[in-house]
């Protein structure tokens, strides 16, 4: 996973170098890059796809949250930059959708104390952009309790981080 | 709240998605007669965005810069050839890496030769100095003839140094690349690794960063397991640091810091992602069961030249695929609960009459059919 772990951080960092402006990030699109190169296409069994993209999805956050940690202590008072979007959609600018990567961070560690498996669909749907199908496939559960599982922890990530 | 009552009001919160908006209320009221839970649900319901998260945008300007690693190495301490450490010499560096800076040393009263080990590149507060030096202290009570032996745990410069026997032979890793290692002598090797973990797992030591880099294959062609305990010892080194990260962080909201810290806390790995469990990489709590896991990698490695993932490939199917399989279970449930499991499982499989072939003979051997080899087609040349 050596190979892995590198893969990913040099993909993420070119994606996230040639990230200016109104250009868009796509973890779905790091993961399943550097996926496909590791992979050779013969029988992959479950499991080891399982645990391919639990590491990967814990390898996003990390980079991540890293990338937020040295931004934030570089830049204390960086004036206005321009949003940055890591979903596949260029979605126009919308505030309430802007996501803090540490604040986050911080209220899924919180969600694992309560919910370990919630937690890490919450990894493998943010940070590895699986699918809810794909996220079912890989933990052997059914995709409604999937879907059930990432509408509820969106609820209580975003009440944490809004301290509501 | 708590993971119990999370759990409720979750229940009611799914079903309550399952309704239409103007139908919640009422549903809610219904399955909650506790009031305490029935104001968590609303307040969950009432903020509730189907969107967060679904498209998603950072904070402005927190991705854009790309340098580094959070696992860049330590800085290496001031130490060179020639300097003492306690009463050590130091002859040279041995290495550096992930879990500290390791130089090789002339034990001057004993003459012989040890491995120093520093376990803190930056002098630590005394307290955590303290601790991994009670970690380190945990490891030196492991003997065991798999297990390099720790002589002693020293302080030089305000930092902590293990002093470990210095293991001649080659390290497994090298030999992993190199060649292909006869079943076998793998499934020995197994038992023999299988036999120290149980050891050190007796005393309530897990190794945590087992890898072939921490292992080394001694001359005569058994192995020994190096670094045990120490990346006990150093976690206490990094949640520490990782602590005063996240307090600088946080410093805001103080009050969340210590709810941050113990989140954090457990996202603390030290380890090798290659051969770390997936309850390791996930940062749950690990047991004994993860260095079994990470063993599982290692053999899988030494007899297929590649590690588990990413191949689709299987061992020969043989008993011996069977064990390696129940090593490798995801769920720590699934595998071989004690490392003395392991062993009983694999010490059947370990063939008497092919015993371990040394190296140095297998070399010698292959040597002389090299010579052989030159010699006879010299020989057909000639006539």
């Amino acid at each position: 996973m050596e190979r892995v772990q590198g893969e990913l951080r040099r993909l993420a960092a070119g994606y996230l170098r040639h990230e200016r402006g109104g250009r868009t990030l796509q973890p779905t699109a790091v993961v399943n890059e550097a996926y496909i190169r590791l992979l050779p296409q013969r029988g992959v069994s479950w499991e080891n796809r399982a645990h391919f993209f639990g590491i990967a999805a814990k390898m996003m956050r990390r980079v991540l949250v890293d990338h937020a940690r040295r931004k934030r202590a570089v830049k204390r008072d960086a004036g206005p930059v321009e949003p940055v979007s890591i979903s596949g959609v260029p979605s126009p600018a919308r505030e309430a959708d802007a996501v803090d990567v540490l604040a986050l961070h911080t209220a899924l560690s919180e969600l694992a104390r309560l919910d370990n498996r919630q937690a890490e669909i919450v990894e493998m749907r943010f940070f590895a952009g699986l699918t809810v199908e794909e996220i079912a496939e890989v933990l052997e559960i059914s995709p409604a309790t999937v879907k059930r599982e990432w509408a509820t922890a969106k609820m209580w990530l975003r009440r944490q981080m809004q301290g509501l | 709240m708590n993971a119990e009552e999370w759990r409720a009001a979750k229940a009611v919160l799914a079903e309550a998605l399952l309704v239409p908006p103007d139908e919640r209320e009422a549903l809610v009221v219904a399955r909650c007669p506790d009031p305490v839970l029935r104001r968590e649900v609303q307040a969950f319901l009432n903020q509730y965005d189907e969107d967060f998260l679904e498209t998603v945008r950072t904070v402005p300007g927190t991705l854009n810069s790309a340098t580094g690693g959070a696992d860049d190495a330590d800085p290496p301490p001031d130490i060179h050839a020639g300097d003492r450490i306690g009463p050590y010499a130091v002859l040279e560096r041995l290495g550096a890496g992930g879990m500290g800076h390791v130089f090789l040393g002339n034990d001057t009263r004993l003459r012989r030769k040890v491995a120093l080990k520093c376990l803190s590149a930056a002098a630590p507060a005394s307290e955590l100095r303290t601790r991994i030096l009670h970690e380190a202290r945990a490891a030196a009570r492991i003997t065991h003839p798999h297990i390099a032996i720790v002589h002693d745990v020293i302080e030089h410069d305000d930092r902590p140094f293990l002093v470990m026997e210095y293991v001649e032979g080659e390290n497994l890793a090298v030999m992993i690349k190199r060649e292909r290692l006869p079943l076998d002598r793998i499934v020995t090797m197994t038992r023999q690794l299988a036999s120290a973990l149980a050891a050190a797992h007796g005393k309530g030591i897990v190794h945590r960063d087992l890898k072939p880099a921490n292992i080394q294959v001694t001359p005569d062609g058994s192995v020994k397991i190096l670094d045990f305990g120490v990346a006990h010892a150093m976690s206490a080194a990094a949640t520490a640091a990782a602590a005063d990260v996240m307090a600088t962080l946080t410093t805001s909201t103080a009050t969340d810091t210590v709810g941050t810290l113990q989140a954090d806390r457990r996202m603390m790995h030290p380890g090798t992602p290659a051969y770390m469990s997936p309850e390791q990489m996930f940062g749950r709590a690990i047991d004994q069961r993860s260095d079994i896991y990470s063993l599982g990698v290692i053999v899988y490695e030494m007899a297929t030249g590649h590690r588990p993932y990413a191949t689709g490939d299987r061992l020969e199917p043989s008993q011996f695929n069977d064990v390696v399989t129940k090593m490798l279970a995801v769920r720590p449930e699934d595998r071989y609960q004690t490392a003395g499991e392991l062993e009983a499982a694999v010490g059947p499989l370990v063939a008497p009459a092919r015993a371990v072939e040394p190296r140095s003979l297998s070399r010698a051997v292959a040597r002389i059919a090299r010579r052989v080899a030159g010699l006879m087609s010299r020989f057909r040349r000639a006539t």
